[in-house]
């Protein structure tokens, strides 16, 4: 069924909402598939984790161009030029594209991206680069295209961080030097109560050239991977009694 | 031999040709070896193909340590025993009644004790040049035995020998097929140190407790199979999975908001129809009909 545009502007928008989306729907990727730990192994383990979620209509097999940008589902058309003598010459239609860079709010920084015209007009509309990435309408995501999709992780990631930074509730407070500092763990070592100033991931690194230390005096190598192993998955307190166990000056990670 | 064959297919199709069957190079290589090969190197038997060599007794019909009697060439008439096959040759090599071929040999090759030029080397027969001498029951004389020349062998069945150790064909004048001829006794060889006596090899040692219990402990089972074998994939741990699947991505303000209104609604006491209510529908289609009714 075929809508024709009338003459007369009606009231309806059918004719906006009964877009055909056969390019994008049609590219279906496979349902990915679910593991457990203790399964068979797979043929294939990527060597890096993957770093955005995929696309669900993967990316386009024609006018690859797009998969690069913000081309709002818009590809290369073909057609004829026919001339009053009925003569047809082959020619093709481009979207016009257009290289922008658009500031964005949440990521703080200037996105340098192609995009098509039109879809620069949608995001004038919208309100911003942002608005338009991360609006929640089926349209919308087929619109995005694999690009569009990574931006749009990026926003609704670091807006999630944002909105639940990993130490929330930590409480600033005066050393004995004036300056201000803000205490990340309340631990127990040993009966003695620690406000801890450095993060998880310093603590280990300041552990690990210890603990290296220690496995170089049995004869022992440690990797940095192997002591990762090993700790990463501790609690703070564990960290920290490791550390004043291998007699390391404490009053520098806490307050 | 060097070749660089691991580095280079260079000069890879003349080798190629070299090794073909019925090759026209091989064999003016093979005549030029005969011109420019001193004496004392000269194989009297053409070298035969690694396909061609004979690996089976039945092949070789004779065995080291078989009487046989030369029926072609300067020696022949002469009976023989047979000391050892020449395997690059297809040939026997025969004691002392045999061919023989005395050659001068360079002194950097002299043997110990050895104070002449001139040595003898026994020259390899061929198959097609003897034939096996056997002691056979003379049907006239019955009870007695007689030396022949056997005109050719062939095998019927089989039996365990325990001299060589493994199942030998039974060897029988051709078309007489009682007159088996017993194959020779094989050199004596010594057990090696690190051998096992036959005794102790045979005793058994295991006895089945279980059919449902496995026999073999599970800390053994790594010395019985590959552990590191390439079919092995293992089991996937967390860590591999965090490689395989993809972050997800996270929810927009937006669809938060409508999971909660979902949640809202889902958690809102379900309506029940009131028996008012139940009247109140019941009296309104009532109605309906009944002026549908009246207009008709």
């Amino acid at each position: 069924m075929k809508f024709f545009p009338s003459s007369q502007r009606g009231f309806s928008t059918l004719s906006h909402l009964l877009r055909e989306w056969r390019l994008v729907e049609s590219r279906q990727i496979p349902t990915p598939k679910t593991y457990q730990v203790g399964d068979s192994k797979p043929l294939y383990i990527p060597k890096e984790k993957k770093e955005f979620p995929d696309y669900p209509y993967g990316e386009s097999p024609i006018y690859k161009q797009s998969n690069k940008g913000l081309y709002g589902a818009s590809f290369i058309q073909f057609g004829n030029n026919i001339a009053e003598s009925k003569t047809k010459t082959r020619r093709s239609w481009s979207p016009n594209v257009i290289r922008k860079g658009l500031w964005s709010e949440t990521l703080n920084r200037k996105i340098s991206i192609k995009m098509t015209a039109k879809v620069l007009r949608t995001i004038t509309k919208e309100g911003g680069i942002d608005n338009y990435l991360t609006k929640e309408k089926a349209a919308r995501i087929k619109e995005l295209g694999p690009t569009g999709w990574k931006l749009r992780y990026r926003l609704l990631n670091s807006k999630e961080k944002a909105a639940n930074p990993v130490h929330k509730d930590a409480e600033t407070v005066t050393d004995a030097n004036g300056n201000e500092v803000t205490v990340l763990y309340k631990v127990v070592v040993d009966g003695e109560p620690l406000r801890i100033t450095a993060g998880k991931r310093k603590l280990l690194h300041t552990l690990f050239p210890l603990e290296k230390m220690e496995h170089k005096a049995d004869g022992l190598d440690l990797s940095f991977k192997k002591f990762m192993d090993q700790f990463a998955t501790r609690d703070v307190a564990d960290i920290v009694s490791r550390l004043k166990a291998l007699n390391f000056d404490l009053s520098t990670i806490t307050v | 031999m060097s070749s660089y064959k691991h580095l280079s297919k260079a000069g890879a199709r003349f080798l190629e040709q070299v090794q073909a069957k019925n090759s026209n190079i091989a064999k003016q290589f093979a005549k030029y070896e005969g011109l420019t090969m001193p004496e004392f190197l000269k194989p009297s038997l053409p070298r035969v193909e690694e396909s061609e060599k004979y690996k089976s007794v039945k092949q070789w019909k004779y065995m080291p340590g078989d009487r046989v009697v030369i029926v072609n060439g300067k020696f022949k008439g002469n009976v023989c025993a047979i000391t050892q096959h020449d395997v690059h040759t297809n040939g026997y090599i025969l004691d002392e009644n045999g061919p023989t071929n005395t050659v001068p040999v360079p002194k950097q090759f002299w043997q110990q004790g050895q104070n002449s030029h001139m040595v003898s080397f026994p020259v390899p027969v061929s198959q097609a040049d003897i034939k096996l001498v056997a002691d056979l029951d003379d049907p006239e004389t019955p009870g007695v035995a007689k030396t022949v020349a056997v005109r050719d062998i062939e095998f019927k069945g089989s039996y365990y020998d325990s001299d060589y150790k493994k199942i030998m064909p039974y060897r029988v004048v051709v078309g007489e097929n009682n007159m088996v001829v017993p194959w020779p006794k094989p050199e004596f060889k010594p057990d090696g140190a690190l051998a096992t006596r036959s005794e102790i090899a045979r005793q058994q040692t295991f006895w089945v407790e279980s059919v449902v219990k496995n026999p073999v402990p599970e800390a053994a089972l790594s010395t019985i199979r590959n552990p590191k074998s390439k079919y092995r994939r293992g089991t996937l741990t967390t860590k591999e999975i965090s490689r395989l699947v993809a972050p997800k991505m996270p929810l927009t303000e937006a669809k938060k908001r409508y999971i909660e209104q979902r949640k809202e609604l889902a958690a809102l006491p379900k309506r029940k129809l009131t028996d008012e209510d139940q009247e109140l529908i019941g009296d309104k289609v009532y109605q309906h009909f009944k002026k549908s009714f009246e207009l008709q």
